[in-house]
């Protein structure tokens, strides 16, 4: 099935995408976030944001957990893992999470409009605020 | 046929460097911009690269130390300068930190080529040079030096043909040696504490291929970014093109009798200094002469110093200032240089083609000035008139002068020789009464009067009367018939 970057992840579980589609789309999403935020912040600046982000967003989905502790790959793929793990529902639901927690996390420090500019050539629905469930 | 190249000189977008630069940016040009730490070394960067980065020529800003990308972007963007949408645009952020590698020249060097080569950039920043050059310094073998780095760095760089720019952070000119001798341009920012106030300076120590205006330069860093003041200029009139010479015509002080006694008027484009005790009209007259200029349709401007302007306007002055007819330039502020203070008069004077400045006082001028520039006060304020006087200007300048009846003096600075023309009032005292007398002292150039001619203040403003040929010891303050 065909991925739709305006919808979240959980909208594309209930339109009928499988939890391998869905976890394709996810870390191709953090792939294009790692190569377009790399280049600027650095490797050590990157790998610190997404921690604190998955030690955050895993206060509401504890499976993430895991994440957290291991060192961050070239291709996610501790994060990939994590989400087969997962039940489609679960791992959308968490991955919608960490991507909105990530980007509210960098929008408090550069602001909306330059994340926004940054972060435009990712195929993620950053702005659905139903997937924000997390206080920073 | 000229076979020279010819120099294309960018312009900055900082206000008033172009000028300082002697006419803008060399192209190609591999330069060092250095100073202490926090003295806006990168909003400088940042401004000059959002004035100059297009689609079609964009820029590349090479990060490595001092402040961390996203707290650098976090405040950089509260300029007005900054515009997001440029961003890894026509601008394009490069980290270059290595983590955990070995820093070495070629290491550098290769991570900087790759990312030119990948954006063809019109115009390089690295930010910081500092913190590269020791990095490396580790290694002394000269292919490793700092010497062969920035060799290697700007033959890359100029082969690309990328306008450069190194930021660094050095407190004196004789560090970073390796990076000095091989810039183009050396722009240096200063900074230092006087009391209160901070004053920041820029100098262009060099800029191969032009001839830029030497010395230090204030500067200032506000909302919109950088504003450079460069010295008010003393050659040419930068805003009257005419040919009328200026001192042929005569403008009237909204005083007859007064003009009478000035032989017909102010000469145009003439400095005017009223010197007088509190109380005695001052202001009075200041507002007589803007008043007649409205009347006349000659735009005026009121420069004040004090911090708190409008309390002690008289009736006329405020009336003109709130309909708009008078324009308000308010001086105060703690880092307060004269340069600027010129800046803020053009830029009001351009904007309502004024002719007629008036400037409130003499004194409150001085105490507005920072303390770092009151050591050279007179020149400063020499500057200041001759500049006025150039955009073709008639400035009417109050000074604040206590009486003191031993001694005749027009003003407190020695510096009534500078200026064009001098009316003082005094008071003096003659049957319990205290009386004023005024008199034209000078007016270059022209004839005047030298009577001591008593007046009064009512209503209408100020009435000049007759001359008192049968009192003596006026200006000793006690007139006895």
């Amino acid at each position: 099935m065909q991925r739709r970057s305006h919808e979240t992840l959980a909208g594309q579980i209930v339109a009928g995408v499988t939890l391998i589609e869905m976890t394709d789309h996810a870390i191709l999403g953090w792939i294009a976030v790692e190569a377009a935020l790399k280049p600027i912040i650095g490797d050590n600046g990157f790998e610190m944001l997404l921690k604190r982000c998955i030690q955050i967003t895993s206060a509401s989905h504890a499976w993430l957990r895991a994440a957290g502790k291991l060192p961050c790959d070239d291709n996610f793929s501790a994060l990939e893992t994590l989400f087969l793990q997962q039940s489609a529902g679960c791992a959308a639901a968490g991955a919608d999470a960490l991507f909105q927690n990530f980007h509210k996390s960098v929008c408090s420090l550069i602001g909306t409009a330059l994340t926004n500019q940054i972060l435009r050539s990712v195929p993620i629905n950053f702005s659905d605020d139903r997937a924000q469930e997390t206080s920073l | 046929m000229n076979l020279k190249v010819e120099i294309n000189r960018l312009q900055t977008g900082i206000p008033g460097l172009d000028k300082v630069l002697g006419g803008g940016l060399p192209e190609f040009s591999f330069n060092l911009l250095a100073g202490p730490p926090g003295c806006g070394k990168t909003t400088f960067a940042h401004q000059l690269m959002f004035a100059l980065a297009t689609s079609e020529r964009p820029a590349l800003y090479f990060m490595i130390g001092g402040e961390t990308p996203l707290k650098m972007f976090r405040y950089q963007q509260q300029f007005d300068f900054f515009r997001p949408r440029e961003i890894q645009h026509s601008i394009h952020f490069v980290n270059l930190a290595m983590e955990g590698s070995v820093d070495h020249a070629g290491e550098f060097l290769k991570r900087i080529a790759a990312a030119v080569e990948s954006h063809k950039p019109a115009f390089v920043f690295v930010d910081s040079i500092r913190s590269i050059l020791p990095a490396i310094a580790t290694d002394n073998t000269s292919a490793n030096s700092p010497q062969y780095f920035m060799e290697q760095l700007g033959m890359l760089l100029t082969s690309w043909q990328a306008t450069t720019f190194l930021v660094g952070e050095y407190d004196s000119d004789s560090e970073g040696n390796a990076v000095v001798s091989s810039a183009d341009g050396l722009i240096w920012l200063r900074q230092s504490v006087h009391r209160d106030s901070v004053i920041r300076k820029l100098e262009i120590v060099k800029m191969r291929g032009q001839p830029v205006l030497p010395g230090l330069h204030a500067f200032r860093i506000n909302q919109a970014g950088i504003e450079v003041f460069p010295p008010a200029s003393l050659s040419h009139s930068e805003f009257l093109s005419s040919t009328v010479a200026l001192e042929e015509t005569r403008l009237a002080l909204g005083v007859p009798a007064l003009d009478a006694m000035l032989g017909g008027g102010l000469p145009r484009g003439y400095s005017l200094l009223v010197a007088g005790p509190s109380g005695s009209g001052k202001t009075l007259l200041a507002a007589a002469f803007l008043s007649e200029g409205n009347r006349v349709g000659e735009g005026g401007i009121f420069v004040s110093f004090e911090p708190h302007p409008n309390r002690s306007y008289p009736a006329a002055l405020r009336q003109l200032i709130e309909a708009n007819r008078v324009g308000v330039v308010v001086g105060h502020s703690a880092d307060l240089s004269i340069d600027e203070i010129v800046v803020l008069i053009k830029k009001e004077v351009e904007r309502r083609g004024a002719t007629r400045i008036v400037i409130d006082s003499l004194s409150s001028f001085e105490l507005a000035v920072a303390p770092a520039f009151r050591s050279d006060f007179r020149e400063s304020f020499s500057r200041l008139i001759g500049s006025l006087a150039n955009l073709g200007l008639s400035v009417l300048i109050i000074c604040e002068l206590d009486d003191r009846f031993t001694d005749l003096r027009f003003s407190p600075y020695g510096t009534a020789f500078m200026t064009d023309a001098i009316i003082i009032q005094r008071y003096f005292e003659r049957k319990s009464r205290l009386l004023r007398i005024i008199s034209v002292i000078k007016v270059r150039g022209s004839a005047h009067s030298n009577e001591l001619r008593e007046y009064s203040i009512g209503d209408n403003g100020i009435c000049i009367g007759e001359m008192l040929p049968d009192v003596e010891g006026i200006l000793r303050g006690q007139a006895r018939l």
